[in-house]
Parts: C-alpha cells; structure tokens; sequence
C-alpha cells in the first residue's frame, strides 16, 4: 500500500488546513509533449515541474467486482482551444497517459509520487467548449492473444528475403509448401509450423 | 502588449449597487458525523467579480462603453486595466457580459448602466 508521508498524514487529518488542496495533471502523449495542467488559478511549480493554471474537472471512478474495465470520465474546458492542436496531431490523444496528483500548496516540497494516479486515454470526446477524457486501464481485449498466430499451410517469411533465402528469377510466391518447394526452397526454408500439419487445417 | 484601460467617463458609479466581492466559492466541504465540517481550500487566488452600476448617464458616455465593450474589449474576451473608484486599486478584468441599458424616465434622454466585471486569471501590463 501507497504510504503518505508523516508531515501529509498530519495534514490531511486536520479539521483546519492551510493551503489549498490542487490538483496537478500530466499529460504524456505518445511521441509528443508532455503536458502539465494545474486546476488552479494560479500556475504551480511542484517537483521542479511548472503546471500552469488551467480549468478541468475530473469525474467519479469507481470499480466493482462485476468484471467490466473501468473508466472515468474526464472534463476539460477548452475555450482558448490549448488541446485542439495536439488533439489533432496526436490522434485524438488516444494512447496517451493521464496522471493527476493533489498536492497542498503550503507543501509543495512533500513528495505526493505515492498519490499519483495513472491512466491511459481509452476515448476522447470534443464537444466545444468542453473535451472529455474517457480514461481507464489499456483494454486486455485490444491484444491479440496468442500473440502469433502459427499456421501450417502459410510462410511467414517475406518472400525474397533473408529468412526465405530465395533468389532465383520467379516474382511471385503463394507462401504455400507447394510453391516453397517449387522454389527449391522446402523444406529448409519453409516458414511455417509444418509439425501442425495434419488432416485439417491447425491454428495455435 | 498593454492591456486596454477601462475609459475615463468623468462619472463614478453608484454607491448603490456597487458591488466587490469573490467570484467564486473555492471551498470543498464534508460534512462529519459529529456535525462539524472539514472544509478544504482548492484554489490559490480567487478572482473579484464587480457590479457597477451607472445611473443617469450621458448618451455618449454609454457610447463610450459600448464601444469600449465591443471594440478594446473584444465583448469581453480581452483582459482590461480597471481602477476601483472605491480604493483606487487597479485590477486585470473581463467584461462578464455585455453592458446593460435602459433608458432612465427623467426626460433627458439619459441612461442606466449596468456593468459585471471578473478579475482576469493570469499576468498582465
């Protein structure tokens, strides 16, 4: 379990707190910027990082044992329209990943990396002047599993190159055993999982 | 870029109506079971709103601000420089919403004014 450090314990305990509890957001887009947004009205530096003031909502999360992924929904006003462009350049920020902490201002020398909060961008909606944010975990149900797929009947080998091993003057190869052998190339070079072959076709 | 300045209208608003107060309740409560509340701070600097009101003012004068609204001020979109008349700070502000005017009934074609300001969130000259 995440621990708080003893000086935020105390904190957060207390009926009578100073500062001001904001919440921080980093925004890392797949081969792009990162992004830092502080729901405040003032921008604020915290772990040598500047996050300027920016207006966003963050919606309930909840998780339950009914086996579905869950998901947030995240609002963003957009009215300067700061987001359109690496909406646009970064496929909709899709893959990207969301992090928010908060921190209290009066103690922005803590370390709140225990807090911190992650996760990807499943889905991204821009009705003008908000941007919502559908955040969650990456669906298990977007990998292809196995990871290969083995079969028997087809070579995986790029035809003509280093793994095929053929050179000689035909272009073209249906990547079947019998146009492998045509080639002179089977059963050496042959790509595919020959040890599945049987009566029908075998996938694994 | 110097940010527009609120226009000279040689008139102070009403003492009536006006208004200087926080735009916005920052504050996050729960409430306890012992009936006391936690109540959480989640904004550093809370933005003023304004109320101005301008009674009996002179055509061009309302001229002067419509124009100032609509032109300088983008309808609100550009930050301006305001003075408070009533403690001669200045402040960064939006228009909130268009000027408000009614023609007063006093027979001299004078007007009544309303203006709603919000403090800018940023730096500004």
């Amino acid at each position: 379990m995440p621990e708080m450090s003893a000086n935020l314990t105390a904190l957060k305990n207390q009926l009578s707190q100073p500062g001001a509890w904001v919440w921080l957001l980093t925004v890392t887009l797949p081969g792009g910027p990162t992004l830092r947004y502080a729901a405040n009205t003032e921008d604020v530096s915290y772990g040598g990082q500047t996050y300027t003031a920016f207006n966003f909502s963050i919606g309930g999360f909840t998780c339950d044992s009914e086996g579905e992924i869950p998901e947030l929904t995240m609002t963003v006003t957009n009215v300067g329209y700061a987001l359109q462009e690496h909406m646009r350049t970064y496929d909709g920020m899709i893959g990207g990943t969301i992090s928010f902490v908060q921190v209290n201002t009066e103690y922005l020398a803590e370390d709140y990396s225990e807090d911190v909060v992650s996760f990807a961008i499943v889905g991204t909606g821009n009705r003008w002047p908000d941007v919502s944010f559908t955040l969650g975990v990456p669906s298990a149900a977007r990998y292809r599993v196995p990871e290969d797929r083995f079969n028997p009947h087809s070579c995986r080998h790029k035809f003509k190159c280093t793994r095929c091993g053929y050179t000689g003057p035909l272009t073209t190869c249906n990547r079947n055993p019998d146009d492998c052998a045509a080639r002179s190339m089977f059963p050496g070079n042959y790509g595919g999982p020959l040890s599945l072959r049987r009566e029908a076709v075998r996938y694994a | 870029m110097a940010q527009p300045v609120y226009p000279t209208l040689g008139v102070n608003p009403d003492e009536d109506g006006f208004v200087r107060e926080p735009a916005l309740d920052p504050s996050s409560r729960t409430q306890l079971e012992d009936g006391a509340y936690l109540v959480v701070k989640t904004k550093t600097k809370i933005p003023l709103r304004w109320s101005l009101v301008y009674s009996q003012l002179s055509n061009a004068n309302k001229e002067t601000l419509d124009a100032f609204w609509e032109d300088d001020a983008g309808c609100g979109a550009v930050p301006i420089k305001f003075t408070d008349p009533t403690n001669s700070t200045t402040y960064f502000v939006h228009f909130a919403g268009p000027p408000r005017c009614s023609l007063e009934a006093d027979g001299q074609s004078t007007w009544r004014v309303e203006i709603d300001l919000i403090e800018a969130i940023g730096t500004y000259t």
